[in-house]
């Protein structure tokens, strides 16, 4: 059973629809990518997986149970951990009270102490800077932070839309390097990343969204080879 | 000219005082940040608290101070279902559709108690009203100072608790991203109710303290929502420790200002503070420019 599996979901924006059906999985200890243009719908699959949107028709499963409907806090108390684009801190909330935020649910607050600490030794800079404001923290920091949110949520999976965008090549070399090492020490990621050879290098399936339809669907090194993907993604 | 003595008094009279207006402006402050909802009836859920008090000292003979939680847990109780039956519905409407209800809330609570309990002026004469403490030249009425230290814990339990507790930080959450809190499992519509009935549960406590050395009667909610309102616009929108300290610069003004020109005019250069206010600072003065 794939821990997660998307059935035919058709999601609308009011009367606009942004998503056409799309069907895909995620198994579990792996990293999944979406990728597609602008506007193609990435993020809008994400917010569908998180409770933000419903979809008007089609399922979403997860570990067997249809979620389609539930709550977003809900899923987040299953086990759904969703980074979402652009970050989204509390701004006025400090580095600590962030995190603390985020473990508000029964889940995330067991073991909440132990986390931090795993937390903080991912990310150093974290530590150092955990009384300040998070809106007064650098771009980069302030995607750890977003990233260690989600870790304190002790995510089953772990939905990261566009993590190194706005980043300085370094950093985002860093960012595709964490979550690398996040999937060897046993999360699940479904990843949606701009830097499409370097996510398509990670993941192990990966699928091509074209204006809410999925076009195409295979692993990392598939997409990589493949001639449409090339000239579309990877500018070759 | 006026004595050292008498401004002396007027300002700690004016302490004791504002710290009341503090708990109703607080109560305002912690729904308007939070929920973005101006409630024009949080001086008639203070009204409430004043009458919970009145009655259950009538009635049954309990000591103002012991009905404090009383008071709490009954407009905490009203507050959350506020929330359920009317603000819910109108959180994400215009904002002209809150202003009318909140408006209507105020109509409701307000001419409904005057329905059921008469226009009149109440008052309770607590055993120890007229117990005075002597300070030098200063005197202190013992219900006054009750309040002022009963309103000082209060608000410092309530920075504690936002500071301090998982909810607290939730609920600061909840005002600084909705859509950040649902992915962080927070159950943003508890929030809400949460602070709805804390915001008027915190007001209510101010209306049991008044209710100890000042009448109290149904339609009493205007004046403390007036003040309430100034209270908030001076600490700066949703700020609650803000809220606090304007309470007491605004309760010191008043009665500063009552000594100097006149008694009658004290509430008008209170309003005059907060409009040189908003012309020099609009943020109010511990507020920041955003949200
Ligand atoms: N809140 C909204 N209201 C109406 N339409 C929206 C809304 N959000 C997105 N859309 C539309 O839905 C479609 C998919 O948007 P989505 O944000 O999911 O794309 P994306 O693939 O994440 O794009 P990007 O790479 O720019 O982040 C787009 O056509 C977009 O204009
Ligand atoms: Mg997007």
């Amino acid at each position: 059973m794939s821990l997660l599996e998307v059935r035919g979901v058709d999601v609308f924006y009011g009367d606009a629809q942004a998503l056409w059906g799309v069907s895909f999985t995620v198994e579990r200890g792996t990293i999944t990518s979406v990728v597609g243009a602008n506007g193609a719908g990435k993020t809008t699959i994400m917010k569908t997986i998180s409770g933000l949107l419903i979809p008007k028709s089609g399922s979403v499963i997860f570990e067997g149970r249809d979620i389609t409907r539930e709550e977003p806090h809900r899923r987040v108390e299953m086990g759904i951990a969703h980074v979402p684009e652009g970050r989204q801190l509390f701004p006025r909330l400090t580095v600590m009270e962030n995190l603390k935020a985020a473990a508000y649910t029964k889940r995330a607050r067991e073991g909440f102490e132990d986390r931090l600490e795993e937390i903080f030794s991912l990310f150093p800079i974290l530590r150092e800077r955990r009384n300040q404001l998070a809106g007064t923290l650098s771009g980069g920091e302030q995607q750890m932070l977003a990233i260690a949110r989600g870790l304190v949520l002790r995510p089953e999976i772990l939905m990261l839309d566009e993590p190194s965008l706005g980043l300085a090549p370094k950093l985002v070399l860093m960012i595709l390097r964490l979550v690398r090492k996040l999937k060897e020490e046993g999360y699940t990621i479904l990843l949606v990343e701009q830097n499409v050879y370097q996510a398509l290098k990670l993941s192990d399936m990966a699928y091509v969204l074209e204006t809410g339809r999925i076009v195409k669907s295979g692993t990392g090194e598939e997409l990589l080879r493949d001639e449409g993907v090339k000239r579309a993604y990877l500018g070759l | 000219m006026v004595g050292l003595d008498y401004v002396a008094n007027a300002v700690v009279s004016g302490i004791l005082i504002g710290s009341v207006y503090s708990l109703v402006g607080m109560g305002l402050a912690l729904i308007w940040g939070i929920m973005d909802v101006i409630n024009f009836a949080q001086g008639d859920f203070m009204m409430i608290g004043s009458f919970v008090t009145y009655w259950a000292f009538t009635l049954a003979g309990v000591d103002p101070l012991l009905s404090i939680p009383l008071s709490f847990l009954v407009t905490f109780a009203l507050g959350v279902l506020t929330q359920r039956v009317v603000i819910e519905r109108v959180l994400d409407a215009p904002m002209v559709s809150q202003i009318t209800a909140t408006f209507a809330l105020l109509l409701m609570i307000r001419y409904g108690a005057e329905a059921a309990f008469g226009p009149y002026t109440r008052r309770i004469s607590v055993p120890y009203a007229d117990v005075i403490f002597r300070i030098g030249s200063v005197s202190l009425q013992l219900p006054r100072l009750v309040a002022f230290i009963v309103s000082l814990g209060v608000a410092l339990a309530f920075y504690v608790f936002l500071k301090t507790t998982y909810t607290g930080v939730a609920l600061r959450a909840v005002s600084q991203n909705r859509m950040a809190a649902y992915l962080m499992g927070i159950n943003v519509r508890k929030m809400y109710w949460l602070a709805f009935g804390l915001g008027v549960g915190i007001s209510a406590v101010g209306g049991t303290l008044v209710a100890t050395f000042l009448p109290i009667y149904p339609e009493m909610g205007g004046f403390y929502a007036l003040i309430a309102f100034i209270v908030v616009v001076f600490g700066g929108f949703g700020s609650v420790f803000g809220a606090y300290i304007s309470g007491i610069i605004i309760g010191v003004t008043e009665s500063v200002s009552a000594l100097f020109i006149s008694p009658s005019l004290k509430d008008v250069v209170a309003f005059l503070l907060f409009i040189l206010i908003i012309l020099v600072k609009p943020a109010g003065l511990f507020g920041t420019e955003q949200r």
